[in-house]
């Protein structure tokens, strides 16, 4: 099969099946170093499953270890698969500071929010956690006009082979003002308002929130809601 | 060629992920604090968020919805404005004597959105 004129040694002398292993092997190694690091192996088996068993005092293990115990590592589980980052280890925080360890552990308060693990940016499902009562944000902070609600979806159904996308005004509303959105970036007239998937990943429209402070755009079927033959009649 | 430059694209991705580590929305102030000597603010939106709705502080208190757009000095927080809105000692703990909670930032840290998600560009991600 091999092409004709093509060497079966490489230049440095390494028969090419060999090379191309050894490639494999290094681009595995390359991709699994980080994986394992993002996902703190060695760090869930101390922290989530030892402490939950209550192991950790050594009084029920038959080999008590003799060695001091873990310190804390740079991840805080959830009993339901989430995980934050310690503030000392997050890469902001200055580990030599004064407060990167007295500062509130975002894992401390973020856990007791509803969420799913790595979809929703804190792993928090922020709309939910306000309908559920598990935060009450004020809305104001000097006495000024009560905040405007407005129950109105806008469907948008130029999504090409994607479901349509159903832009909820309520839960919007609910956390913002109707200036932080019209008329910049968004005109108040639908189908006046011009941008694509490309736009939202470079930080504009939707994006200037959604990657940034609200769910990321990753969650894609939270916004593409609407399957195109439903039809947007009403 | 197509499979190097996926493998290239998936260790980057990954590379990518792991570098960007802190809390979602955390956003880094540091146009003047490391030239002033002190180091970067490190504001938590999930912290803020939980107290009060966006609309407080992106349309009362005049924060852009911009990272680095709002070019806030002591001196605005001395007139009572932006973070001392509510970091006077009264709604929330004073900002005078309370240096080391805001300025808690390692060295060298860029202004802007440092969240797990950030939307820079399809390429970031």
């Amino acid at each position: 099969m091999r092409q004709q004129g093509v060497p079966s040694t490489l230049a440095n002398g390494l028969p090419r099946k060999v090379w191309r292993l050894r490639r494999v092997l290094f681009s595995a190694l390359f991709a699994a170093a980080p994986c394992a690091f993002l996902y703190g192996w060695g760090d869930a088996g101390v922290n989530a499953q030892t402490a939950r068993r209550g192991d950790v005092s050594g009084e029920n293990v038959p080999f008590a270890s003799p060695r001091p115990p873990k310190p804390k590592r740079d991840l805080i589980h959830a009993n339901d698969g989430r995980f934050w980052r310690r503030l000392v280890n997050d890469g902001l925080h200055d580990k030599a500071g004064p407060s990167a360890s007295k500062l509130q552990e975002p894992a401390r308060f973020l856990s007791k929010l509803p969420g799913k693990p790595e979809e929703t940016g804190n792993n928090v499902d922020w709309v939910a956690a306000l309908h559920r009562g598990d935060i009450a944000p004020k809305d104001r902070l000097k006495s000024g006009a009560a905040p405007e609600l407005l129950d109105l979806d806008i469907v948008m159904p130029r999504t090409a082979g994607m479901p349509m996308v159903r832009f909820p005004h309520r839960a919007h509303t609910e956390w913002l003002d109707c200036s932080n959105c019209h008329d910049r970036p968004f005109v108040k007239k639908a189908g006046a308002n011009r941008f694509n998937m490309a736009d939202i990943l470079a930080g504009e429209y939707c994006g200037r929130c959604h990657g940034a402070v609200a769910f990321p755009a990753t969650d894609c079927l939270r916004c593409h809601s609407v399957e195109h033959n439903e039809g947007v009649a009403n | 060629m197509t499979k190097r430059v996926l493998l290239a694209a998936t260790a980057l991705a990954l590379a990518l992920v792991v570098a960007a580590q802190a809390e979602y929305g955390d956003v880094v102030l540091n146009e003047r604090s490391e030239a002033g000597g002190m180091r970067p603010v490190i504001f938590p939106h999930w912290f803020h968020r939980t107290v009060y709705k966006c609309r407080v502080c992106h349309s009362e208190l005049g924060f852009k919805m911009e990272a680095g757009g709002n070019h806030i000095t002591m001196a605005d927080l001395y007139r009572g404005r932006f973070c001392a809105e509510c970091h006077n000692g009264t709604a929330a703990w004073a900002f005078e004597n309370n240096c080391d909670r805001c300025h808690s930032g390692g060295k060298g840290l860029s202004t802007g959105i440092h969240g797990r998600h950030r939307t820079t560009g399809p390429g970031s991600w």
